[in-house]
């Protein structure tokens, strides 16, 4: 065995014996109690998950690309070809789109996940009415809460659409990517561009 | 096939193609783009309405300011098709080729396009109207 495997195996098998050996008075008397008790303080240490990505870099390599997906994915074209009605229709392109809104659902969870930061550096707003990135850190560690609630929002929004898609329902697809659009403006009307007035 | 014919085939892929990514392109946007506090006006005919997420997409034929020049394409875009239901509209609101008279918010950088406003159906006198931002608005929802 290599000895770097080796040293882990035995840090491991040092701790199941330290907590057999806290937990096993504990069983003796109060029952698991107490070991519940250990485990949930334990859950609720933060966990040491460090964010690769910045905010808007998530939204550019996750969250935008598979909401694009999603609402491209059912339309009605009119023109003078006639009428379209745009929507999945192979299993393999319903399992496509299954996929996206896995990443989408999942990706609005990484949104909720504390120490990210807006950008890497400052980046001045790009238009009239949008924040610069310090202006939507600052409202952001302000209000983590509310930017939880949106992120909330889009993973509810993400589930109706897979939903929809397990449902192979076009109908219900199109009214869950209103609604996904609807979580993502409420939040950029927050913390991108809330000033974008005339 | 023969070489010209794949020509065309290849041609009219490319058109659809940019035509698709022109609609992509508008989907993900702050207003700032849109001159809210302008707006501009035309007569000329539905070229495409394209009903779907985030934003449903009205293509236009301008009639030509001179006789003979090419009638250009303008596009104006709106919320989004569940909002749009709410209010009246739905997937068959316009045809192809209905003459209209639409008013639009143009775009900042002066590109042909704009936020709608409204449109008057010229055969019927019938006016659509829908206001992107205050149908952006949460809680309208």
């Amino acid at each position: 065995m290599p000895v770097a495997t080796s040293g882990r195996a035995m840090i491991l098998s040092l701790h199941a014996r330290a907590i057999f050996v806290v937990c096993s008075p504990l069983v003796a008397g109060n029952g698991l109690a107490g070991c519940t008790s250990a485990s949930d303080r334990a859950r609720d240490r933060e966990l040491p998950f460090e964010p690769a990505a910045t905010l808007v870099e998530l939204m550019d390599s996750e969250i935008d690309p598979a909401a694009d997906a999603l609402w491209a994915s059912v339309a009605s074209i009119t023109n003078e070809e006639g009428f379209e009605e745009r929507q999945p229709r192979t299993d393999d392109e319903w399992l496509e789109l299954r996929r996206r809104a896995i990443t989408l659902a999942e990706a609005s969870n990484l949104v909720a996940m504390k120490g990210r930061r807006v950008t890497a550096g400052y980046v001045a707003a790009r238009a009239a009415g949008e924040l610069d990135s310090a202006e939507a850190q600052r409202r952001i560690d302000a209000n983590p809460d509310v930017l939880r609630a949106f992120a909330n929002a889009l993973h509810e929004t993400s589930v109706s659409a897979l939903h929809a898609i397990d449902a192979k329902d076009p109908a219900a697809l199109l009214q869950a990517g209103g609604a996904i659009d609807a979580a993502c403006e409420a939040c950029h009307l927050s913390f991108w561009y809330p000033d974008s007035k005339p | 096939m023969t070489r010209w014919l794949q020509k065309i085939f290849v041609a009219v892929l490319t058109f659809a193609s940019l035509t698709l990514l022109e609609a992509d392109s508008v989907a993900h946007h702050s207003f700032a783009m849109f001159d809210f506090t302008k707006a501009i006006s035309f007569k000329g005919s539905v070229k495409e309405f394209l009903w779907t997420n985030p934003h449903v997409i009205l293509w236009f034929s301008v009639d030509p300011a001179k006789e003979g020049d090419p009638r250009p394409v303008w596009w104006a875009e709106l919320t989004s098709p569940g909002n749009l239901t709410r209010v009246g509209w739905s997937k068959h609101s316009f045809k192809a080729n209905e003459p209209i008279e639409i008013e639009i918010h143009p775009l900042r950088d002066g590109s042909q396009g704009g936020a709608f406003k409204q449109a008057k159906r010229l055969e019927t006198g019938e006016v659509l109207t829908s206001n992107l931002r205050d149908a952006e608005r949460p809680g309208l929802h």
